[in-house]
């Protein structure tokens, strides 16, 4: 295990930009984008990416290259040996016990659109006779059990389940497989087939012209107009939306999420790469490829191909929503569209691909700490840890009314714990390591250096601006949660899985740090 | 579309396909060959 390495630099490059690819560069950009400001928010946007995004995922590569030097591959090692505080393995675990969690249900997302692939590949989905517009949310609803608790586990749920088995098993196989045999060989021809669908997609999507002869004004260009003209936020002119602080808020927040910083992904992933590897650009070549599937892919066919089929009020009201825009909508398109059938395959498989190569990377950090953490193999660690994850998509899947359980579990883990890890790593590298001797190392092997800006930027800027982003989402989302904690068992289930996984995590640690004390007492690697 | 619009796209997207184009030229450019010369 330990000797484990990246292949080639485009391997790891692949590697770490399909981790970060998923379905919100589809479909959470374009509805943010839209929602805040249209061609505007790309101004935050693209300063945010600057002065947040790249930063942080050069700490998040320079922190995880200097674990792997020293033998470490999982979060707890890597902090324990990058910052000398007894409380650093255990801030650490948190690297492990965000992607965990995430795992559990992000696995179930990817596979509903295996199973929407397989839909479309097989013939159609399987609708309702009723020619209500809402059926294809009837329908989505009735697949995922949103309805009632417990409606998977009945003879009608059985194919959602089926799936479910087929994700969880490909997950785990490839991990399994390990780093180069299953993650790298898998990353190297997934991201390259879905950038290929992508294109193909968006081709179609650009050359539809005006579908709807009764509907003249439902155009492309509109539909590109609906997603890139600058509009007002709450009544103000376009314009405006640069001093409302909401917008530079949802513009942090979306680049966070879209360059996969802060998921405990990228700082396991780059402790396999060499020790003289130029991360710098490693860093930067992987931001800028998930950066073309965001802006080039995501922001030139989910709302334009919406708008020329459904028109811009259904839009409006499904802008916030990634499962809606993905799992209503689009059904919808393709129903409308010319071999809609084909492109709805290729669609969904194209998302499912952008989820599987998240989805193995959120699980192996925890496999690997595992591994080095108590001395075990990699088949053992499987065998652990395959359980549990499925108890804990399990409790994902039975407390499916209104996806409560997975909501939970997208609040408390997918978006406030994300944002306290980016706030650790910040700190961490800014004041842990610290910063000149992180600037140091970040710039070994570099062809060209980290400009001195950054280093500023992630000491005085980062961690206290993510930590006021924090504030803010707590105080518009924090009460709907909590009040949720009183009232729904699915809510009371997924944080106490969390939690449980938390304190086994916590003892573990202890575990490992006994067996690694005198591996964290060697001498530095140069 | 207005003409705005038109702008943050166009902007946007080259934007981000220059940036591109920049990283995998700079992937796999080849290396100039350094021949080894031994020490005599």
């Amino acid at each position: 295990m330990a000797s484990e390495r990246w292949t080639s630099k485009l391997g790891t490059i692949l590697a770490v930009a399909s981790a970060a690819v998923g379905l919100g560069n589809f479909l959470r950009f374009p509805g943010k984008a839209a929602a805040y400001g249209g061609g505007v928010f790309m101004i935050p946007y693209f300063i945010s990416l600057i002065v947040l995004g790249i930063p942080i995922a050069w700490a998040e590569w320079t922190i995880g290259r200097y674990g792997g030097k020293h033998g470490f591959h999982s979060a707890p090692g890597i902090f324990a040996k990058v910052w000398k505080h007894p409380a650093s393995p255990y801030v650490g675990a948190l690297a492990l016990l965000v992607p965990f969690g995430i795992y559990v249900y992000y696995v179930y997302i990817g596979a509903w659109c295996l199973a929407y692939a397989g839909f479309y590949l097989f013939g159609s989905l399987p609708l309702s006779d009723s020619t209500a517009s809402d059926r294809y949310g009837v329908f989505f609803n009735n697949f995922v059990g949103a309805y009632q608790d417990g409606a998977l586990f009945s003879t009608t749920g059985l194919a959602g389940l089926g799936f479910l088995a087929i994700c969880i098993f490909l997950n785990w196989w490839l991990v399994y497989r390990g780093l180069v045999e299953g993650i790298e060989k898998f990353c190297k021809w997934a991201l390259p087939v879905l950038v290929i669908l992508g294109l193909g997609i968006l081709v179609r999507v650009l050359t539809l012209g005006t579908p709807d002869a009764m509907h003249p004004e439902r155009s492309v260009i509109n539909g590109l107009g609906f997603m890139w003209n600058p509009h007002a936020v709450g009544g103000a002119n376009a314009w405006a939306a640069l001093l409302d602080p909401q917008v530079w808020l949802e513009a942090a927040g979306q680049i966070f999420f879209t360059l996969g910083v802060a998921f405990g992904i990228i700082i396991c992933y780059s402790s396999y790469v060499r020790k003289d590897d130029d991360i710098v650009f490693s860093a930067f070549a992987a931001c800028a490829t998930n950066e073309f599937t965001e802006v080039c892919m995501g922001g030139l066919i989910t709302l334009p191909a919406a708008f020329v089929f459904l028109g811009a009020e259904p839009l409006k009201n499904v802008l916030g929503s990634t499962l809606g825009l993905a799992f209503h909508t689009f059904p919808q398109i393709f129903d409308h569209m010319l071999f809609g059938r084909w492109f709805g395959f290729m669609w969904f498989f194209l998302l499912f691909l952008a989820a599987v190569t998240s989805s193995i990377a959120m699980i192996h950090p925890v496999v690997v700490f595992l591994e080095e953490g108590l001395g075990i193999t990699k088949a053992r660690a499987v065998a652990i840890l395959a359980p549990v994850s499925v108890f804990g998509s399990g409790v994902v899947v039975y407390f499916s009314k209104d996806l409560i359980a997975l909501d939970t579990l997208d609040f408390w883990v997918g978006s406030v714990m994300i944002f306290v890890l980016g706030s650790v790593l910040a700190l961490t590298f800014a004041w842990g390591f610290p910063l000149e001797k992180g600037l140091k190392e970040a710039n070994t092997g570099a062809d060209f250096p980290i400009p001195r800006f950054f280093g500023f930027m992630l000491k005085w800027f980062c961690p206290f601006y993510l930590l006021i982003i924090l504030f803010a989402w707590l105080t518009k989302n924090a009460g709907q949660y909590v009040g949720s904690l009183g009232q729904h068992a699915g809510a009371q289930w997924a944080v106490a899985f969390v939690g449980a996984c938390a304190v086994a995590l916590v003892v573990l640690v202890r575990i490992a740090m006994v067996r690694w004390r005198d591996r964290l007492e060697a001498a530095e690697v140069v | 579309m207005t003409i705005t619009g038109w702008i943050f796209m166009s902007v946007s997207v080259s934007a981000v396909l220059a940036w591109n184009v920049w990283c995998f030229w700079r992937l796999f450019r080849r290396k100039p060959h350094v021949t080894h010369i031994p020490d005599v």
